[in-house]
């Protein structure tokens, strides 16, 4: 691994040695992004092994159209892109994404004031996975990708308003959510320090 | 814009995570890889049904114009070997010739010519002696075969009663001039024919060289069957052999006399097949 890493010190080194079609920098790019890009195929793709799939079709589309990078913007916001309209293809054919307008408006009005320190990666992705799969394509495109409300319509062939309204719902819902597992780490560590005592 | 603190807590955490994919995945990966390529260096020879029966298609078509031209080169070869017969011929012919100038010309200068008109032998001396004076007349009007051809077709229907009477005489003669004149031993159909005209020509010699102009043609249809069966002989005799050298040596001949030189036959050997047809036409 050391070796490899020391062979693409530069990514534009890598990406060069990847439009050659050169097996060790395509490890090399797989060992460094799989993760990272898992996480952003998950996040769309709640069960981890469909998401595994997505990730190598994805791949495979990035060794494919390397030829097409041409070192405008980072090389992973490339493959992060890449990736998202793998897993936005993926949920197309294989699940509708209903975009689910009667779903319940969160009851309460926002409140900011939450400890986020307290919440771990984990518990994000397992919150976001409970959202409807409208809720969180929407809301991964917008809160995360960055896209903006007319890329999202356009992408998911809805109108802007929707997207905006689904943004809108699904941060109310996962605000519950987050709300809900900070109460459950407040009581258990409640009770750990009264077991302490 | 300023961002939803929602948006900006998972933007933040989400942004930077990882999900360690299993190490299957890379396998799958690579062997997913590989089929790519394959599909990409095999994308013609997936088609195989359809390149099959292209190739079945390319074949036949091959086949069949390699026999036409075959079946035309071995007329070709038949008109080839005519000529070179011709001039055997004209050998034979020359003579009577040389005869019929002494008889119409005035430079005859023996009298002895017109009674020899009656007796071969006496004729064929005179002719012996005569040659080399006529030899410049006869440069001058040389007996090619062509021209001869070339009256061919008007004459030949008024004479083709008289052929079949000449026929069967000069059997016997033929072996003997056929050896002189030719080195084919299978000529002898084309030479019966020329040596026909000998006799006739004791008797009448104006008719007997009206009659050469005559049978030249039936000579040339002759010749050209029993060329054909000759060629056919050649290829049905040759690849029984079907040693890699007779192979050789016959496309070496083919291209000797100026005839497309089959590469085809080293592969599959369309030889095999073109004796079969010619097998087949024959019976």
């Amino acid at each position: 691994m050391v070796k490899i890493l020391q062979l693409f010190t530069s990514e534009a080194q890598l990406v060069k040695s990847l439009q050659k079609g050169d097996a060790k920098a395509q490890r090399h790019l797989y060992e460094k992004y799989s993760g990272r890009l898992l996480a952003v195929c998950v996040r769309y793709i709640n069960d981890k092994m469909e998401a595994e799939d997505v990730l190598i079709e994805g791949f495979m589309k990035i060794f494919d159209r390397i030829d097409q990078f041409k070192g405008e913007g980072s090389f992973e916001g490339w493959m992060r892109r890449l990736m998202t309209n793998e897993a936005l293809m993926y949920l197309r054919t294989k699940r509708h994404i209903e975009v689910d307008l009667d779903a319940p408006e969160a009851q309460h009005l926002p409140n900011y004031e939450w400890a986020d320190a307290t919440l771990e990666v984990d518990d994000l992705m397992a919150v976001i996975a409970k959202l409807p799969t409208g809720y969180r394509t929407v809301f991964n495109l917008y809160a995360i990708e960055g896209y903006s409300h007319a890329e999202i319509a356009e992408q998911l062939g809805i109108t802007e308003s929707t997207s905006k309204s689904q943004l809108h719902r699904a941060r109310a819902l996962l605000q519950d959510m987050i709300k809900e597992i900070e109460d459950l780490n407040q009581t258990a560590e409640a009770v750990k320090s009264l077991k302490g005592k | 814009m300023k961002k939803h603190p929602i948006d900006k807590l998972f933007a933040q955490k989400l942004k930077e995570a990882e999900i360690k994919p299993r190490d299957e995945a890379w396998d799958k990966l690579q062997l997913r890889m590989q089929q790519n390529k394959k599909r990409r260096i095999g994308g013609w020879w997936q088609q195989g049904p359809w390149l099959a029966a292209a190739g079945v298609c390319l074949l036949l078509v091959a086949g069949w114009l390699t026999w036409r031209a075959n079946s035309s080169n071995e007329t070709h070869l038949a008109q080839h070997t005519h000529s070179t017969k011709a001039k055997a011929i004209e050998k034979q012919v020359a003579p009577k010739d040389e005869i019929k100038m002494e008889v119409d010309a005035p430079l005859a200068e023996q009298d002895q010519v017109a009674a020899a008109l009656n007796k071969s032998e006496s004729i064929k001396q005179m002719v012996r002696k005569n040659t080399p004076n006529t030899a410049p007349e006869l440069k001058s009007a040389p007996v090619s075969p062509q021209p001869m051809v070339a009256t061919l077709p008007d004459v030949q229907k008024a004479d083709n009663q008289a052929k079949p009477e000449n026929a069967p005489e000069p059997i016997v003669e033929s072996p003997r001039i056929i050896a002189q004149t030719s080195t084919h031993p299978e000529i002898t159909p084309g030479a019966k024919t020329v040596v026909l005209q000998l006799p006739e020509l004791k008797e009448t010699l104006v008719a007997a060289n009206a009659k050469e102009t005559i049978v030249e043609p039936r000579i040339k249809l002759d010749e050209t069957k029993s060329m054909s069966d000759e060629l056919e002989d050649d290829i049905l005799n040759k690849p029984r052999k079907s040693t890699r050298m007779a192979k050789v040596w016959k496309q070496l001949k083919n291209a000797k006399n100026g005839e497309r030189v089959d590469w085809d036959e080293v592969g599959f050997n369309p030889n095999k097949m073109l004796a079969k047809a010619t097998g087949k036409e024959r019976n």
